[in-house]
């Protein structure tokens, strides 16, 4: 599978539950591409299924619990700058996090 | 009801994401040895995220081409989805203190800048969502 439309479908599916075509349509990927990574994911236990009369139905489940995080934020901040600053840590100034 | 002693020392505006939906972030500076000049920029709060910081690839090749390669190669986990990334070991700014920390920059495209929890644990946080406000507080 290719993160990068791994990534789109779980942001797509993340906020509410979608159909195929929605997923998609969101994406920006083809209606079987699509399908074959929903398969995919919902075997993986990403995803889930829901079917309806008319539609499959998928929503997210959440990630597992190995280190990282729950997923990939795939959303870019609008407008977000970078700046240079002259300001710099001094010898001894920054405390260690690791 | 339990009385709020919080005491505000700081509060930013959520910003607009991708997507259209406004999210809590906080200001940086990102430095590491050999750079002339830190880096100031925006990152999101992501309390999902284990780590401490995740960079934007128009951060990381910034430290790329100031201050050389990564000093290692680790991946990170989304649930089973493997996100291999470069590591910097480099200096964080936020709000008034200075942390070393290992940043992870993913070697894929499109991924935002990230604070997670290892420097979200180092302030007092409180996200005001209706108010789309977030405020740091006396520690």
């Amino acid at each position: 599978m290719e993160t990068g439309i791994v990534k789109k479908i779980v942001s797509a599916v993340h906020d509410s539950p979608k159909s195929i075509n929605q997923i998609a349509e969101e994406a920006d990927i083809g209606w079987r591409t699509c399908e074959k990574y929903l398969e995919s994911l919902k075997l993986l236990g990403i995803v889930e299924e829901t079917r309806t009369a008319r539609e499959r139905i998928f929503s997210f489940r959440g990630g597992g619990g190995r280190r990282g995080w729950l997923f990939p934020h795939a959303r870019k901040i609008l407008g977000n700058k970078i700046e240079r600053s002259y300001e710099t840590p001094s010898e001894g100034g920054v405390e260690s996090l690791e | 009801m339990k009385p709020c002693n919080l005491s505000i020392v700081d509060m930013f505006d959520y910003v607009q994401v991708e997507g259209g939906k406004g999210s809590p972030t906080l200001p940086l500076l990102i430095f590491r040895k050999g750079m002339k000049n830190s880096a100031r920029t925006l990152a999101i709060i992501d309390t999902g995220l284990d780590e401490a910081l995740l960079l934007s690839k128009e951060i990381r090749d910034i430290l790329f081409v100031e201050s050389g390669p990564p000093d290692t190669h680790e991946s990170l986990w989304a649930g089973v989805v493997e996100i291999p990334c470069e590591i910097y070991a480099v200096s964080v700014k936020i709000l008034d203190k200075w942390w070393r920390v290992n940043a992870y920059a993913p070697i894929y495209n499109g991924y935002e800048n990230l604070i997670g929890k290892l420097l979200l644990n180092t302030v007092n946080l409180c996200l005001r969502g209706p108010t789309k406000k977030t405020c740091i507080s006396k520690g």
